[in-house]
């Protein structure tokens, strides 16, 4: 469970919680206090109303008796006892007292408004109390005085209110009470979480998706009002965009592909010429702008695509393309095995190793395929022994039609389209290709594809 | 250049019509240079035509189906221009008939060696890079998809081929139970873009034995012929 305040689930169960704690604590203390009050007088009032009787008794008794009669009233919570000596109860922060004054005047009442009584709080280790637990209840809690009562010949008789013992754990009821709530508005927010950014979580999907394949579906325009809007607004940002794409990639074909017949009549034209110097300079231009018109189909056409993914030998594919740039006598090595067939679209495939080697024939003569499988992916490493790139523009070496140095790029072209399409394979296999500059020296590109076992 | 074959140019591109006529006889050649398929009929109903140049875009009826009906009735070779170049028109124009093919923008020099190539290769082994519009070849477990140019085996894994293996691969599959000369096999086999990197023939067809799983020792899918050539002894299925 995410319970990062960043997700839209913890920050939904923050709010709810606080909110349920707060109003917990409000409902308890206002229930509590009411309780307690309630308890206070009834059990005040008792309590005042048996001392009373018992001192009315003992008044009526004579010496010897009094002690048989305390003995037998001397029970929790009651202690009575006779042989006290008098006790300074009053003290000036209990004058304050609030409770203590009621259950005085109540007791006064009930002795007769001369009785000389004294009353006092009964000092008691503050953990009885704890137990009881919040705050609220020490101050209304079932009263716990002591009290002194003189009687007619002077006996000062002393009763003791104790605590009586807890009745349950108010505590652990109250943990459990919080606890089960504290689960029900966990799942509650949960579902009701899911339920309110399930859509939108479907919508980042959707944009992420977006980036590998803009004609995708539109996604289900469902759920609240805010996220179907988004879902709408996304589906019609796809649309504009795709056929925006469109358009341009349309333009774009159409005017490569017309290019080719002017570039063709210039080629016969140029072979026409009898001067083989002039006809080599107007040969090198036209190859050129072919080069570029072709590229840029084929670049074109990778958009749209859709070669099925087939088990490969892929050695028998870098085989294969070694076979070919033999018959054009261009040396091609390979280093390592793959055992295992590579899931892929063999055409695509074939095309971006293709323009990997190129590349590295062009700046270094030769190419070294180095093939390494792993446990989850096959790495191609396509060495060449040319001058490499400047670390800085290494990444603008996939830009379309990208030149390294001017005075390089005049001999060989420049890259072209065909780093770029060849990267464009490899993330539509799930795979990356990158650039890096060899330590010997000459330039690797390492192209890695997924190869589940 | 002793050479006074007539070949015919079909390009609706006045220009490329011109050049290509004027460089053809400037190398030897007999040409023809028409606009359209009704003129191109013409003109094969005039006199003897060696081979056809045909573009693949044409006003009214296309090169494709020119080309068929062209096959229909005769055996003139033809080489077809497509402005497109992708694997696609390559293969569907080789379906149609076709006995090559040259993607624009091309130079006169490359048409020129196509133009021989396809002569010599005609005149050795009279038969067309066509498949009877099969899209993929069955043969002994092997599926030759033939627009991808790779083959599949029998539990699906495709197995990439060289362009000389493709080739080479084309002609024993058009002639199964055929002998084939080492000439005839070379005519079709060579490296499309430079002539002088020629392989012998024997290097190739051990390459595409190993590729195919067949055991160089004994061979029992493309076997030996002593003195003679190779043979491919195994039937062919043709599926579109």
């Amino acid at each position: 469970m995410r319970f990062a305040p960043k997700s839209l689930f913890g920050r939904l169960v923050l709010v709810l919680l606080a909110g349920l704690v707060l109003s917990q604590l409000a409902t308890l203390y206002i229930n509590q206090t009411e309780r307690d009050q309630l308890l206070y007088r009834a059990g005040g009032m008792r309590l005042a109303q048996q001392i009373s009787d018992i001192v009315k008794l003992l008044e009526s008794l004579p010496g010897p008796e009094r002690r048989r009669v305390v003995a037998v009233f001397n029970r929790p919570p009651l202690a009575v006892t006779l042989d006290r000596p008098a006790l300074d109860l009053r003290s000036e922060e209990e004058d304050a007292d609030f409770q203590l004054s009621i259950f005085t005047s109540v007791l006064r009442y009930a002795l007769g408004e001369d009785a000389k009584i004294e009353v006092g709080r009964t000092h008691r280790p503050s953990h009885e109390h704890g137990e009881r637990g919040f705050g609220p209840r020490r101050r209304f809690g079932p009263p716990a005085f002591t009290v002194q009562v003189p009687l007619h010949d002077g006996t000062l008789v002393t009763f003791d209110s104790s605590v009586l013992p807890p009745v349950g754990t108010t505590t652990l009821r109250l943990a459990l009470t919080l606890a089960v709530l504290l689960a029900t508005v966990i799942v509650i927010s949960l579902v009701a979480v899911r339920w309110v950014t399930g859509p939108l979580t479907v919508l980042a999907d959707a944009a992420e998706r977006l980036g590998e394949n803009i004609n995708r579906p539109p996604i289900p325009e469902a759920g609240p009002a805010e996220v179907q809007r988004a879902a709408r607004s996304f589906n019609a940002m796809q649309q504009r965009l795709s056929r925006s794409i469109a358009e341009r990639s349309r333009v774009l074909t159409a005017m490569s592909h017309d290019l080719k017949t002017p570039i063709t009549r210039m080629r016969l034209r140029t072979d026409m010429l009898e001067d083989d110097a002039v006809r080599e300079k107007f040969d090198r231009d036209l190859a050129e702008m072919e080069q570029m018109v072709t590229q840029t189909l084929e670049f074109m056409r990778d958009a749209t695509d859709t070669e099925p993914v087939q088990r490969v030998d892929l050695m028998a594919l870098l085989e294969s393309l070694q076979a070919d740039y033999e018959d054009m006598g261009k040396e091609v090595r390979i280093a390592g095995r793959v055992s295992r067939p590579l899931g892929a679209r063999p055409v695509a495939l074939r095309r971006c190793v293709t323009n990997l080697v190129d590349n590295a024939i062009r700046y270094g003569a030769r190419a070294t395929i180095d093939v390494a499988e792993e446990a989850d992916r096959v790495t191609l490493r396509v060495l060449d022994e040319g001058p490499g790139i400047p670390e800085a523009k290494i990444e603008r070496a996939f830009e379309p039609f990208f030149r390294g140095e001017a005075s390089r790029s005049r001999e060989t072209g420049g890259f072209g389209l065909g780093l770029g399409i060849a990267r464009n394979i490899a993330r539509a296999h799930g795979g990356e290709l990158t650039l890096r500059n060899r330590p010997e020296g000459g330039l690797a590109a390492i192209l890695t594809l997924p190869h589940p076992a | 250049m002793e050479t006074n074959d007539h070949v015919m140019v079909v390009d609706d591109d006045a220009e490329i019509r011109r050049l290509l006529g004027d460089y053809l006889r400037k190398n030897g050649y007999r040409a023809t240079a028409v606009a359209d398929g009704a003129a191109m009929w013409a003109a094969l109903a005039r006199g003897k035509i060696d081979l056809i140049v045909l573009d693949l875009m044409l006003p009214g009826e296309d090169g494709l189906s020119l080309c068929r009906k062209l096959r229909s009735e005769s055996d003139t070779p033809v080489i077809m221009l497509t402005a497109r170049g992708e694997e696609t028109d390559r293969v569907v124009g080789l379906e149609m008939g076709a006995d090559d093919y040259l993607a624009k923008p091309f130079s006169a020099r490359e048409l020129l060696a196509r133009v021989k190539s396809v002569l010599r290769r005609y005149r050795a082994l009279p038969m067309h890079l066509r498949a009877d519009d099969a899209t993929s070849i069955r043969f002994s477990g092997w599926t030759l998809d033939v627009r991808a140019r790779h083959l599949v085996s029998a539990d699906g894994v495709v197995t990439p081929l060289s362009g000389a293996e493709f080739q080479l691969l084309r002609v024993f599959l058009s002639h199964p139970g055929q002998v084939l000369s080492r000439d005839q096999l070379m005519s079709f086999a060579k490296g499309r873009e430079s002539e002088p990197f020629e392989r012998t023939i024997d290097l190739r067809v051990s390459r595409l034995r190993q590729r195919l799983g067949d055991d160089g020792g004994e061979p029992r899918l493309i076997k030996t012929v002593r003195g003679q050539g190779y043979v491919l002894a195994a039937p062919v299925t043709m599926e579109r």
